[in-house]
């Protein structure tokens, strides 16, 4: 392909990469606000988020933790949350003796409690992982939260907020995704009453 | 279930730390919730409902709309053609 | 009374019921949506004095009425628990659950208060320290900011004996569920005029523009609902779709901030089953995640057979408009407000009870 038809097809992808994010965060402020509301009330009362996905869904879930964990900016305080996909002997021994649809249900179950929140990843909406893990933090009482995309899956009818990125590019959801994690831990500290200055 | 009074402040106080209005419908008197209309002062009227201001009567607007209400049926009259069609029955 | 009387004056109605006939080219269908509109409207005999070709559809805007019968058996068993005090607006008394009503509870022995407002159940809750304290938290958005302080007032009071068991509902989903629902015949509405003093009416803009239909939000006497039809025929025979403000000594378009800030931050926005109507989404309010330890559901697990409701009821097609009460064979005869059958006709601003007080013993003008 000539070079100038690259770098076109470049700059329309991330053309559309923004357009797909703004659309997106257009429609969406209200949620994102009452997301972070909830959980910032959570965290004030000791709850911790557990978050989760698969593939690039697990990178940025394990972003989502040290975004929490450790803070970019030192003003604002660390909070305790854990990404379930970091733990590969956990993982494996659970995919390995009962099911790979377990991985994320039965940490949940050893580790969380009704305080606390289970945000899932996914770009689907239909993995079997998440469905289980979000079925066991309902029955637990926890806040259940997706990032999703396409049109938002099985997870619609299970999860209190879902979040829908509304395209069908795993890329582009993708993208958007790692701009939302920035910003949901960005609001729910202004939530808890830190200045609004990042 | 929505249904709501305007009633009068006559006096303003405190009571378990909300702030709170005796307030007359005329000549009853209850006390009221005054935590959602802290603008509210004596001889303004509220409307209430289970016991709270909801909100405070636009003297201003409702004396306008009285006016433009007395002002009905004109259109009546001009439209009218004379064939009884606006009489009612 | 001031701000009541002169919304009263008979020959303005008159002269507004000239003017709108003047500009009424088509038959149009119009729904009022609150409850107390209906009653006004049925009070004074108001339809009587529009043109034969307006037609006035009554909403479903009476939250006693659309109350799912499973949370009024719910309310029952837990005022039946022992070392409960249940506290309720006077109209929730006599709505029938599966069995019974709140009324029996208290004939049989139990300890069910009627309050007027949600602030005197946090009185009884300090008097009476070892015993839970529950009020029935039914309404509208023009009482959820009520509930809502009392809630926040006993968190304040450090109260660890009160609850209460919410039933709350929003208009505008139940307004965009009647567009939706096949077969819909309304063409404008009279919006809902103290939910509106509390809420604004920037939600309704969205309504107006999606579905072409206009929304004058009104008051509740009976000037007040005339301009409020005049300006709906006005902009029918127009064309236009527009929210309009007829209510403008109480409401404006932003609303009460401090009332809304206050539901933000006690209530979180659910699904909720309408009697009548089936489930609504986001429609609801529940007792935000802070307050959970307010929750009766939470507090009280109980767990209840399925609800039933008399087979012969048709209150969910007279909330959508579908039919009138007078086409009920039950109405006037099996079903009173002595003996009401369904929920329609036991609150004050039911249809059904509206009709039957100020219309059953008339000719009916269909």
């Amino acid at each position: 392909m000539p070079s100038t038809d690259l770098q076109s097809a470049i700059s329309r992808k991330v053309r559309e990469s923004a357009s797909v994010s703004a659309r997106f965060f257009e429609d969406s402020q209200p949620l994102i606000e009452r997301i972070a509301f909830e959980m910032a009330a959570r965290f004030a009362d000791q709850g911790k988020l557990f978050v989760m996905g698969n593939g690039g869904s697990a990178c940025d879930a394990e972003h989502v933790a040290v975004e929490f964990m450790h803070p970019i900016y030192e003003k604002r305080i660390p909070l305790p949350a854990y990404a379930l996909s970091g733990n590969t002997a956990l993982v494996t021994a659970v995919a390995n003796d009962v099911d790979f649809s377990r991985v994320y249900a039965t940490q949940l179950e050893r580790l969380a409690g009704e305080r606390d929140i289970c945000l899932v990843l996914t770009t689907s909406g239909m993995s079997a992982n998440l469905v289980e893990a979000v079925r066991q933090a309902k029955r637990m009482g926890m806040m259940t939260v997706a990032f999703s995309g396409k049109d938002g899956g099985r997870l619609n009818d299970l999860v209190d907020y879902n979040l829908v990125v509304p395209s069908y590019s795993i890329h582009r959801i993708q993208e958007a995704h790692v701009l939302l994690l920035h910003v949901v831990w960005d609001v729910v500290h202004c939530q808890m009453g830190a200045e609004d200055i990042i | 279930m929505c249904l709501a009074v305007p009633g009068i402040v006559e006096e303003l106080y405190v009571k378990d730390g909300l702030p709170t209005a005796k307030v007359s419908f005329g000549g009853v008197r209850r006390s009221v919730c005054m935590t959602y209309t802290p603008e509210a002062q004596v001889g303004d009227y509220v409307i209430v409902h289970v016991g709270f201001a909801i909100g405070m009567i636009d003297e201003e607007e409702a004396a306008n709309q009285l006016k433009i209400l007395h002002l009905s049926g004109q259109l009546a009259d001009e439209l009218a053609d004379g064939d009884n069609s606006n009489e009612i029955s | 009374m001031k701000y009541l009387d002169e919304y009263r004056d008979r020959d303005i109605a008159l002269r507004l019921c000239r003017d709108i006939k003047a500009i009424q080219t088509r038959p149009w269908t119009i729904m009022e949506v609150c409850g107390g509109q209906t009653h006004t409207i049925l009070q004074y005999g108001i339809e009587d004095l529009l043109p034969p070709a307006l037609k006035l559809v009554h909403g479903p805007g009476c939250p006693i009425c659309v109350t799912p019968v499973a949370i009024i058996d719910k309310a029952i068993a837990i005022a039946q628990t022992e070392n409960v005090i249940f506290c309720s607006f006077g109209d929730m008394l006599r709505v029938p659950g599966s069995d019974c009503d709140l009324l029996d509870v208290k004939a049989r022995g139990g300890d069910v208060r009627v309050v007027y407002s949600p602030l005197d159940c946090l009185k009884i809750a300090r008097d009476h320290k070892d015993t839970s304290v529950v009020f029935f938290a039914v309404g509208f958005e023009t009482t959820a900011p009520a509930n809502a302080m009392a809630v926040w007032q006993a968190r304040e009071l450090g109260l660890r004996n009160f609850f209460m068991l919410t039933s709350h509902v929003t208009v505008p989903p139940v307004v965009t569920a009647i567009l939706q629902a096949p077969g819909n015949q309304v063409q404008a509405f009279l919006g809902p005029g103290h939910v509106c003093s509390i809420m604004g009416y920037q939600q309704y803009e969205p309504i107006t523009r999606n579905y072409g239909v206009p929304i004058v939000i009104s008051g509740f006497e009976p000037l007040d609902l005339l301009e409020g039809i005049y300006r709906c025929v006005e902009q029918l025979e127009r064309g236009k779709a527009q929210v309009e403000n007829q209510y403008l000594r109480a409401v404006d378009r932003p609303g009460n901030k401090r009332a809304q800030a206050l539901l933000k931050e006690v209530f979180d926005v659910v699904d909720r089953e309408w009697r009548g109507l089936g489930a609504i989404p986001k429609s609801g309010y529940k007792l935000s995640y802070s307050f959970r330890d307010f929750d009766a559901e939470r507090f009280f697990d109980i767990a209840l057979p399925p609800a039933r409701e008399a087979a012969i009821c048709i209150s969910g097609q007279i909330l959508r408009g579908l039919k009138k009460p007078s086409d009920c064979p039950a109405f006037g005869t099996a079903c009173t407000p002595e003996r009401p059958l369904g929920a329609t006709m036991v609150s004050a601003e039911g249809t059904c009870a509206s009709y039957y007080k100020f219309k059953h013993w008339s000719e009916d003008h269909a």
